[in-house]
């Protein structure tokens, strides 16, 4: 019966009812993701302000974004420098973190998985770092460096532009990293044993020479599962900047294009000019997607 | 023998007159000002004290009716046999027998017109005898208007509180509830005179007794004793039953029935719509707050007592609560009974062991009442209150010589500086270790969380006293626990009881109450899960006409409830226009997007009328005729926010405006006097911070939604100070922002500076520090007074307000001008129920509805919850001090409001960006406003262009 299926399968009438299966999946998907993403690309070439006005207006908005944009310039540096290193950074750290958990004894692995992924899983417990970066000299960091006497007086940690921005990153690896760490963590357990001792016998000299031949081919689809993850969360990065910093930030110094769209479509009302740059955004998160297929693709080569 | 008496009644005498140290030379107390003349902290004249002092005097035989005052004067005034009180003082005289006390019982009602409480002083012969009694709330009493109230869903909740017409007879005791019983006053044999001084409030008084006290201070024991001598015989039949909600009076608007519908256990129950069938929980908490029944009793006899209640608020403590039956106590233990943590309505029965206290009742009407008592913890309240005062001070003390986070590395010397360091450290060590244990005492184990705070406290102040050298390394230490400290002693005398149903029964019997087994209450549950899916939450009203107008407001269901009921009774008889409520937590612009938009809306953010307004949503308010009469309540620049090319497009409905705080305290202890202008502001600061303390001015962080929802003038002072240097933000015909005009330059400057050169802190938790003390001076949004006034009893009568300080003219003048920050009501124009929707706007900004609309809104949820109405009359019938009203009047008075313009968000986080980066030093004033004022006046040219170069 099973190889009929499989014979079968070219002719569309038989695919009807895979379809229809898949149906109810693909009408939400269609209408919550396929037409929004549609509709953001046909609106990013009008003047919408939600509402009276909907007008053709070329490539104006894009040209203003691009060319005429100061503050969107500094957001998409921004949001370049998040992505890199939170997203990378980020992806190699945890992979690091899982590999060298993974070796301890499973117990202990448990507990020291469980600390890292706290983080993602209790959602807004970065607010905690607000009051710690607090620029009142009853902060924590203030008042431990005021009683110390390091300082004199308070720091405005969150509100100068020279400390934001390491702030908010660190703070964000803290937060970001659990869920590709659980990625690693797995994907390091399904690696097959044998393999390690038949490359044993094949010559793998060291560790260094096991990780790059068998470990990393072998659970290369969880590499790109945390990588992409890690990456598309790191462009799309905004809450935790707008809870610590505040949007806008001092200087716009850790605003990214995900806070400066809301702000453009939400407070201003320009609904076509949001729409163009999540168009831009959309299209670096293909861009830095494929790269990483490419990278990851070349693991064991 | 004669000789022997003649000594008794001369050291009675003289036992007496030395208990009014204070007063005893000074007899012309001027009526406003008795307040403040008592210097805090003088234990000399506390109502203990004294009253220890008179522990010997009998109590009067016979009561003695004052009816005439003694002389005419302006204070007073005769209407229909009854004498009503008046601002001022009045004197009546009467003649004692013998050397005796009293306690002073007024037969009275509260006529003046706002909903104030009066407040009275009371004066033996010219001077005040304790503490206290100069300040004495008497207490308007409240009954529920007619009958239940229900939305048209079926949804009952409580009718509309209206003062009670006739008189209650009370007799004057402690608001604060430190003291449980009423004040006793002594007086020798002879003539004497009661002075009562109003000093807030009118009231009608028909008559005023002294009498000896009731039984309060019997024991049951001994009552129980005159009930077998008198052969009293027990009730019998079936127990009579009083409904919680069904209260005859109350003393405070906000005691209102209400109703749980998550429990089975409470009567009336029922799992599709929410009954009103309790009353009290979290309204009936303070001090002296009463709730009072009628009661017909059918027999004569002996009844005891049942209570279902539910107390889970407190959890490891009591609710306590004193019973009084026709106002008076029938015996000590019934001065504080007991209610303890429950988390499910709960049957309370009061006795000794087994035993039941037994209450005599006579056939016939009976008013049965229960008031909010500290009970027991009234003594460790006063205690504690007095130990956290003395901490405080001692606190400032400590902080004047080490500032806030002193150098550990320095030689403070504290125990040299602070003259009695040790004995201060001592005394309050000792006091809290014998409350700690008294405390213990009284709750057992589950006191342990209470204690928790004491025993902290106690153990910085052995720290500091042992270590007395490095005593400055526990000051962080200290004010932690102090502020813990004080928030406990707020909690204590907050005493919340939920009261579904009063019990008089048959002592032998049982009230015929069954607790609900398991299933019954999984039934229930089940029923009201389903009946969830039935109910819309989103609707007040039911009927989807299109004869009605719709409204969206954007509240908690409390509000929206009030608001719905106020137009079932004021305005749809009034006007026959229909109107359907909706509670919508959604942008407008997303209902005119999907065209469901209401026809008008309410509270709408500051900048919301303006950008709604340009882009042709909203409609022209000025095109009806009577719009400048309508304009007339608010204040003179009220409506200019709403105001775009000529049009006007909302009506203020909330507005806000800054104030100053200062602690009377502080300022008298370093010889200060209230600042005028921002230099004297300046100079207090530099003084505050020689003895390192500080002042605070607001600074709110922006958020891109707040620079819309707030505007400039309510998150800094910038705005203000621009104003009062005569600058503007705009220009006259609002297309350009003025920020890099020279004077907004000046202005900027002159407000980076108090970051800059003053050191003023960018961020604070002013409400704590003021508390402290560490922060003393402070100017923040007006709202903030009633915060101090209801949540910091640690500092009552130790702070004031007063006017913003202001900018010096060239003509030498002090312009005093201040932001404001508010929101406004708009009609939309898709609507075409234009003329019934002004209607209602009319009504809604009307003095009355805003002024019932707060009642309503305060008795529910407490004063904090005071609406910042723009309607100026209303505001100032909303329960202020007067003292305090005159200020809060003056600084309205002072308010420009600030226009809005398209793009004005920009402005304002341009500002912010320039203040910045001033404040960390990244670049020069006029870089910085150079760089983003420009920015901003770009966007104001963008967002114009956009949408006035194509006007329809």
């Amino acid at each position: 019966m099973k190889l009929q299926i499989k014979e079968k399968r070219n002719g569309f009438s038989d695919n009807v009812w895979y379809l229809i299966f898949l149906l109810p999946f693909l009408i939400v998907f269609f209408a919550f993701t396929v037409l929004p993403i549609l509709s953001s690309v046909v609106l990013s070439f009008f003047n919408f302000d939600m509402i009276d006005k909907l007008e053709f207006s070329g490539f104006s908005n894009y040209v203003r974004l691009l060319l005429n944009d100061t503050v969107f310039t500094t957001v998409f540096g921004n949001t370049v420098l998040f992505a890199v290193i939170t997203g990378p950074c980020g992806f190699l750290l945890s992979f690091v973190l899982a590999w060298f958990i993974n070796e301890f004894k499973p117990a202990i692995r448990t507990i020291l998985s469980f600390l890292f992924y706290a983080p993602a899983l209790v959602g807004n417990a970065y607010f905690i770092w607000s009051v710690a970066f607090s620029n009142d000299s009853y902060g924590y960091v203030n008042s431990l460096l005021l009683s110390s006497g390091l300082i004199t007086e308070p720091i405005t940690w969150l509100k100068n532009a020279s400390y934001t921005m390491p702030i908010i990153i660190a703070v964000q690896l803290w937060q970001s990293m659990g869920v590709s760490f659980l990625a690693n963590i797995s994907g390091l357990q399904n690696v097959n044993a044998e393999m390690y001792e038949a490359g044993a016998i094949d010559g793998i000299r060291n560790r260094w020479q096991e990780l790059w031949y068998i470990t990393l081919p072998s659970m290369k689809h969880m590499l790109l599962f945390s990588a992409v993850m890690q990456i598309s969360s790191a462009f799309s990065v905004s809450a935790i900047a707008i809870q610590l910093a505040g949007y806008p930030s001092v200087d716009y110094s850790v605003d990214t294009i995900v806070s400066y769209m809301s702000d453009v479509g939400t407070v201003r009302y320009e609904m076509g000019y949001a729409s163009a740059m999540s168009v831009v955004l959309f299209a670096m998160m293909l861009l830095f997607r494929w790269i990483i297929n490419k990278l990851i693709n070349k693991t064991g080569k | 023998m004669k000789a022997i008496k003649i000594i008794c009644l001369a050291i009675i005498v003289f036992i007496i007159a030395s208990s009014f140290p204070i007063f005893a030379e000074n007899d012309n107390i001027s009526k406003e000002q008795s307040n403040e003349q008592i210097t805090f902290g003088d234990k000399s004249n506390e109502y203990k004290e004294y009253s220890k002092s008179i522990e010997d005097v009998d109590y009067i035989k016979n009561d003695i009716a004052l009816s005439n005052p003694s002389s005419s004067s302006d204070s007073f005034r005769i209407e229909d046999n009854v004498i009503v009180l008046k601002e001022g003082k009045t004197s009546f005289d009467f003649y004692s027998d013998n050397d005796s006390k009293f306690i002073i019982n007024l037969d009275y009602k509260v006529v003046n017109e706002d909903f104030m409480d009066a407040n009275i002083g009371v004066s033996i012969d010219d001077s005040y005898s304790f503490l206290g009694c100069e300040s004495i709330d008497v207490k308007r009493y409240w009954v529920d208007s007619g009958i239940m109230r229900k939305d048209d869903l079926g949804n009952e909740f409580a009718a509309e509180q209206v003062p009670y017409d006739g008189f209650v007879n009370r007799p004057l005791s402690d608001n604060s509830g430190a003291n449980v019983l009423p004040y006793e006053f002594a007086v020798a044999k002879g003539k004497h005179t009661v002075g009562i001084t109003v000093n807030s409030g009118e009231i009608a008084v028909s008559k005023i007794t002294l009498s000896p006290p009731d039984d309060a201070a019997k024991l049951y024991k001994d009552k129980e004793k005159e009930y077998k001598r008198n052969g009293y015989k027990n009730y019998s039949s079936k127990p009579i039953v009083i409904e919680g909600e069904n209260a005859a009076l109350k003393n405070s608007n906000s005691i209102v029935p209400k109703s749980d519908n998550t429990s089975k256990l409470v009567t009336p129950s029922s799992a599709s719509t929410s009954l009103v069938n309790y009353i009290g929980g979290t309204n009936w908490k303070n001090s002296t707050e009463e709730i009072v029944w009628n009661v017909n009793a059918p027999k004569t006899g002996l009844y005891k007592l049942g209570i279902m209640a539910k107390q889970d608020q407190i959890v490891n403590g009591c609710s306590y609560r004193h019973l009084k039956i026709d106002g008076k106590t029938p015996f000590f233990e019934a001065t504080e009974l007991t209610f303890e943590y429950s988390e499910d309505w709960k049957l309370y029965e009061f006795g000794s062991g087994n035993e039941p206290y037994l209450f005599y009742l006579e056939k016939g009407k009976h008013q049965l009442s229960l008031s909010v008592t500290l009970g027991p913890q009234a003594d460790f309240y006063s205690r504690l209150k007095e130990c956290a005062e003395e901490l405080g001070d001692f606190y400032i003390d400590v902080v004047m010589i080490t500032g806030e986070t002193p150098d550990s590395n320095r030689d403070y010397e504290l125990f040299k500086q602070i003259a009695d360091f040790y004995d201060i450290l001592d005394a309050n060590y000792n006091e809290l270790k014998s409350l700690a244990s008294d405390v213990k005492k009284l709750t057992g184990e589950r006191g342990n969380n209470y204690t928790a705070a004491i025993e902290n406290m106690m153990r910085v102040i052995k720290q500091m006293k042992e270590h007395s050298y490095s005593a400055q390394d526990y000051v962080k230490d200290f004010y932690s626990n102090y502020v813990t400290l004080n928030s406990w002693l707020y909690e204590m005398t907050v005493m919340p009881l939920s009261l579904d149903r009063i019990f008089l029964g048959n002592p032998e019997g049982e009230y015929g109450e069954k607790q609900a087994s398991l299933l019954s209450k999984m039934v229930f549950g089940i029923e009201r899960f389903l009946f969830s899916f039935a109910e819309d939450y989103s609707s007040i009203n039911d009927s989807k006409n299109n004869k009605e107008i719709k409204i969206w407001v954007n509240w908690g269901r409390d509000q929206a409830q009030v608001l719905s009921s106020l137009i079932n009774e004021s305005f749809t008889p009034s006007t026959g226009i229909k109107v359907n409520l909706e509670i919508v937590n959604a942008d407008l612009i997303k209902g005119i997007l999907s065209d469901t938009q209401p026809d008008l809306a309410l509270h709408m953010s500051r900048a919301t009328p303006l950008n709604l307004a340009m882009r042709g949503a909203l409609y022209d308010l000025s095109e009806f005729d009577d719009y400048d009469e309508v304009m007339q309540r608010f204040g003179d620049s009220s409506g200019m926010p709403y105001e775009y090319n000529g049009g006007h497009y909302a009506l203020p409905d909330q507005q806000s405006f800054y104030l100053m705080f200062y602690r009377k305290d502080i300022f008298e202890k370093l010889n200060l006097s209230v600042p005028e202008t921002w230099d004297e502001f300046l100079a207090t600061t530099a003084v505050l911070q020689r003895n390192n303390m500080n002042s605070y001015i607001p600074y709110t962080k922006i958020t891109a939604a707040n620079t819309t929802d707030t505007g400039i003038g309510g998150l800094n002072l910038f705005a203000s100070i621009l104003m009062q240097m005569n600058g503007k933000l705009y220009n006259e015909s609002k297309n350009k922002s003025l920020i890099t005009d020279t004077v907004s330059l000046n202005a900027f400057e002159f407000w980076t500076e108090f970051y800059t050169e003053y050191k003023l802190p960018t961020e604070a938790d002013f409400y704590n520090r003021f508390r402290v003390g560490t922060c003393p001076l402070g100017v923040s949004l007006y709202t903030q007074y009633t915060t101090f006034l209801q949540a910091a009893p640690e500092i009552q009568g130790r702070w004031g307000i007063a006017l913003v300080p202001g900018t010096v003219q060239k003509d030498g003048s002090i312009n005093r001008t201040v932001s404001g920050a508010g929101t406004g009501c708009a009609i939309l124009n898709k609507s075409n129920k234009k003329s019934q929707a002004w209607e209602f706007l009319k009504w809604w900004t009307s003095n009355d509805t805003q002024v019932r609309f707060n009642a309503n809104v305060e008795s529910i949820l407490g004063a904090v919850a005071r609406t910042t109405t723009a309607n100026i009359d209303a505001f100032s019938k909303m329960g202020w001090k007067k003292s305090d009203l005159e200020v809060l009047l003056k600084q309205r008075e002072q308010i420009v409001e600030i226009p809005e313009v398209p793009g004005s968000y920009y402005l304002t986080r341009a500002v912010d960006q320039a203040y910045w980066s001033v404040i960390n030093g990244n670049s020069s004033v006029k870089d910085a406003i150079d760089k983003w004022g420009k920015e901003a006046n770009l966007e104001i040219k963008r967002k114009i262009s956009e949408y006035q170069g194509e006007k329809r």
